[in-house]
């Protein structure tokens, strides 16, 4: 498969502060890849540096397998950090400069607008644009040229629920199209929903990429508790098929076990065979935010 | 380059300040010269001819182009200040970072720019072409040469200064406000002061010569009351003075090309 974007040992300094430190990473073509890590990890500086407007202190980046130039940037739609615009100028006015820096011939920038519910305020002026449409506006210039690869760097960022909605599902209609997408993001579950595959920085280390499935694999979790507390703590170390086991914070214990393996009918047989009657037994998906913290905490 | 060109255009089409700026600048170019001839057909007029002919004759061909020249220089700080104003609105509403995000090389950036300060300084000079035209017919008597073209060539190399100066700032401040009351204020003051110290302590030329807006401004010397300004006034040296601003706006291109290049946007 194509190589879209390859990282190799990337590291940045801003002065002492270590930004990104031997950062690897390979995008293949057609997928949806997720930079998540939450703020201050190291994600703009990454795209940054992939962009060009950033100096790397070490490593190097290849775009479609050769040193990034100009010309890969035009093959590339992207939004990074803010929507950065002429504020005098339109939102047309605006995506006709990034048309003719493109070297988009005939950009069709009535219909990229369009599509981001934009084209009713096309000739208002950018700096009478609310927060969302800034940002409406910025996806619509990546989208200008139809290129096949996008960049987005929070893209969801000031918008309401339903833009939310709205951009996640262009997003996902990109994807079917067959464009490669890298998308960063300290959110979670935007990531889990939109992406393919994902890679989480935290200060700056990149510390797991690969396939959505696999890095943000969640576990089933079952909650028990019994009156005889040091009785259950016994016969829940010895079920068969856990993977952790501690105790909640109301003083109930949780067990893990793999994802789609819990059976709550033979974990209340195993407890019932130890002598031990459950008052409490519920299986609880571990939230999002909780896997998020665990991957991102020490 | 005409591609890019046709980039900044878009930018500048519909900034109103640009124009605005712009407007105001061949006005005053046409009113600084009116006011300065207005003066001088006055004196002739109610001093008489002995000290009207102290005065010379300036807005005759062919002493029009120095005179105007020298009188447009004040008005350079116009264009100097659309200068700073289209370097800084990049800084400030991010598009450096976008238009190379969107495919520009950070050289190609910087150049486009410099052209712009030459289009400038262009523009600059067609004014002051025009208005030593219209105020040397308008005077009666003197007669056409070419040697005091020249000045046309000065005040185009002036205008160069004066504008790559302001990119300077603007690449180094990346505020408006700041590079604007910089550039005025030292180029009006500062650069004059020092100047003179420095020429009075070595009683020399030499602060003239270390000075980046003075030793343009040499190239066009203070064209009333000749008779006198002549004996008084020590000039600068012509040639060396045309040298020193070639090399300063050698060095403003390869500042900025460098500057642009190395930093993080």
């Amino acid at each position: 498969m194509q190589v879209v974007l390859e990282i190799n040992n990337l590291s940045k300094n801003y002065g002492p502060v270590q930004a990104l430190k031997n950062v690897n990473l390979q995008v293949p073509a057609g997928t949806v890849y997720g930079i998540l890590g939450p703020n201050g990890s190291g994600k703009t500086t990454m795209l940054g540096i992939i962009m060009d407007i950033l100096r790397p202190t070490l490593g190097y980046v290849k775009l479609f397998g050769e040193t990034p130039n100009e010309h890969h940037r035009k093959k590339i739609g992207t939004l990074l950090e803010t929507p950065n615009f002429y504020h005098y100028l339109s939102g047309k006015e605006n995506l006709e400069i990034a048309a003719a820096i493109k070297g988009v011939a005939n950009p069709d920038i009535d219909g990229v607008l369009e599509k981001v519910n934009l084209a009713q305020r096309k000739n208002s002026k950018f700096q009478t644009y609310s927060l969302g449409m800034k940002q409406r506006l910025a996806i619509a210039s990546c989208l200008v040229g139809n290129p096949e690869v996008m960049v987005f760097d929070e893209p969801t960022n000031g918008l309401d629920p339903v833009g939310i909605a709205e951009i996640r599902d262009l997003i996902k209609k990109l994807a079917r199209e067959g464009k490669t997408i890298i998308m960063a993001s300290h959110l979670l579950d935007e990531v889990e929903k939109v992406c393919t595959h994902v890679a989480i920085l935290k200060k700056g280390v990149m510390i797991a990429s690969g396939h959505v499935d696999e890095i943000l694999v969640q576990d089933d979790v079952a909650e028990v508790s019994a009156d005889d507390g040091h009785a259950l703590l016994q016969a829940l170390q010895v079920m068969p098929g856990k993977t952790n086991l501690h105790p909640t914070d109301e003083g109930r214990m949780a067990i893990h076990f793999p994802p789609g393996t819990a059976n709550l009918a033979a974990l209340n047989q195993h407890c019932f065979n130890h002598g031990l009657v459950l008052n409490y037994l519920q299986i609880k998906r571990k939230s999002l935010e909780m896997k998020f913290l665990e991957l991102t905490n020490e | 380059m005409l591609h890019l060109l046709k980039i900044e255009w878009l930018k500048i089409r519909n900034y109103r300040a640009f124009w605005v700026l712009f407007s105001l600048f061949i006005i005053a170019v046409l009113g600084i010269n009116y006011i300065a001839w207005y003066i001088k057909t006055q004196i002739e007029q109610d001093a008489g001819k002995m000290i009207g002919s102290l005065v010379g004759g300036p807005f005759s061909f062919p002493e029009v182009w120095q005179t105007v020249g020298w009188m447009t220089s004040w008005l350079l700080y116009f264009p100097g200040f659309i200068m700073i104003f289209l370097v800084t609105n990049e800084y400030t509403f991010r598009t450096h970072r976008q238009n190379i995000i969107d495919g520009l090389n950070r050289h190609q950036f910087v150049w486009v720019k410099l052209w712009v300060a030459t289009i400038l300084a262009v523009l600059s000079t067609v004014m002051m072409i025009l208005a030593s035209l219209l105020f040397g017919i308008l005077s009666k008597g003197g007669t056409f040469e070419f040697e005091s073209l020249k000045y046309v060539g000065y005040f185009f190399i002036m205008a160069m200064v004066y504008m790559l100066f302001a990119f300077m700032l603007a690449l180094l401040l990346r505020r408006a406000a700041l590079a604007v009351g910089i550039f005025f204020i030292f180029g009006l003051i500062f650069d004059n002061v020092l100047a003179n110290m420095v020429n009075q302590q070595m009683e020399s030329k030499l602060g003239t010569y270390l000075m980046p807006i003075d030793v343009a401004d040499q190239l066009i010397p203070f064209p009333f009351l000749k008779s006198v300004s002549s004996t008084v006034m020590k000039q600068a040296n012509e040639w060396i003075c045309l040298a020193i601003c070639a090399a300063w706006i050698a060095f403003y291109h390869w500042f900025a090309l460098r500057k642009f290049d190395k930093e993080d946007l």
